[in-house]
């Protein structure tokens, strides 16, 4: 039985993974069509930055402004070069998880580098659907009050805490980032988090890992809903070839 | 024609998120409370002098820290008793029949508490598994993993 719940977690988490492939080639289909219908006139390579997006997790922030011993807050900022976002996404997670045997408390911090690709690279509005890769890293300290009772040997209580464990990990990603109005932008990133290491102690076992999410599953799935705010460092709208 | 196809792109996209919500909800907080290791040590016995699996005529096997006897009148070359997951060493006593010489094994380890998650709590890993005193002529641990599909963690040469 656990077997076979393991087994379909895992086709979920594959299903949505390619449901984001889908969508991504959809999407990069819908922009070929565009493009033919207006020309297909080749745009050459700018490594120029066009702008700076700041933004912040609403998940995060809905769950630390509705729940009691929970803080979680992700600020993510992006620079756009050509059809390239170079991404810097810094995090901090405080949370208190009771049981009727445990009370374990971690929190700790978390940066993701990485590099998106942006399928829509022609949108006048500079709309983006993208898929990058990341890189990880974290920090986090973890405690546990526990109660347990073995069936031979009678029952225990302890404490243990084990400090600064670090950890890093590896993310495909894809999203997209809408226009709202202004410069206000509104996105999701749907995340796939796996190859994590983390520090090992006999002390305790680290059971969720900031940024990661449970240490034990070697792939886990993310999303992020985020609102940014957009500086341009040009006015110009994205160029898009003149019709014949 | 074009526009024809995006629709139904669209449409089968939207039955393929459904069904993946649906089957991602029905995975949702499902608890399995099962552990994955065991705490129980599993002995193998070797006849120092041969080399080959040695028999025990049992008597009892006493375990400190709990009231029964374990094999009782019972002939065993590999047994399993279980380990004290409350304190970080567990010492075994090994009853012969009449004619046979008793002997003694005090195992030392590490306890790691492994979070389940907030309804099942936590399960005590046994890690570092390791020889305290013996009197017999060698105790070897062979393996420190504690799970059904280990045959043996400790060999006894007698």
């Amino acid at each position: 039985m656990k077997k076979w719940r393991r087994m379909l977690k895992y086709i979920d988490k594959l299903s949505l993974f390619f449901l984001f492939l889908s969508i991504a080639n959809y999407a990069i289909a819908q922009d070929d069509i565009d493009l033919e219908e207006i020309d297909s006139t080749k745009i050459e390579f700018e490594f120029i930055p066009k702008s700076f997006r700041v933004g912040m997790d609403m998940v995060g922030l809905v769950k630390t402004l509705s729940q009691n011993e929970y803080t979680e807050l992700e600020i993510t900022s992006d620079i756009a070069v050509d059809k390239y976002f170079l991404n810097f996404e810094y995090g901090i997670l405080e949370r208190n998880r009771v049981g009727d045997s445990i009370n374990y408390f971690v929190n700790g911090t978390f940066l993701r580098v990485g590099l998106d690709f942006n399928f829509l690279k022609n949108d006048p509005d500079g709309n983006a659907f993208f898929f990058g890769v990341k890189y990880a890293l974290g920090k986090s300290n973890h405690s546990l009050d526990f109660n347990y009772t073995d069936p031979i040997f009678g029952s225990i209580s302890e404490s243990r805490e084990v400090n600064a464990i670090n950890a890093r990990w590896f993310e495909i990603n894809t999203g997209i980032k809408v226009k709202l109005f202004w410069e206000i932008w509104l996105g999701f990133t749907g995340r796939l988090k796996f190859a994590l290491k983390h520090d090992n102690t006999i002390v305790l076992d680290p059971y969720e890992i900031p940024g990661y999410g449970f240490s034990e599953q070697k792939v886990m799935w993310g999303f992020d809903y985020y609102v940014f705010y957009r500086i341009p460092f040009s006015k110009r709208k994205t160029q898009l070839p003149t019709e014949k | 024609m074009q526009e024809f196809i995006i629709n139904q792109v669209k449409k089968k996209q939207l039955i393929i998120f459904f069904a993946i919500l649906f089957i991602g909800v029905a995975c949702i907080d499902e608890s399995d409370c099962s552990y994955e290791t065991t705490r129980e040590v599993k002995f193998s016995f070797v006849d120092s002098g041969t080399l080959q699996t040695d028999t025990l005529q049992i008597d009892s096997i006493v375990i400190v820290g709990f009231d029964s006897a374990y094999y009782l009148n019972s002939t065993r070359s590999k047994i399993s008793l279980p380990i004290n997951p409350i304190v970080n060493e567990t010492s075994y006593f090994f009853n012969l029949v009449v004619g046979e010489i008793d002997f003694s094994i005090v195992l030392g380890y590490e306890i790691m508490p492994r979070v389940l998650s907030e309804e099942c709590g936590i399960e005590p890993e046994i890690k570092q598994l390791y020889v305290i005193s013996h009197d017999v002529d060698s105790v070897v641990v062979v393996n420190n993993t504690f799970n059904e599909e280990v045959e043996t963690n400790v060999k006894v040469y007698r």
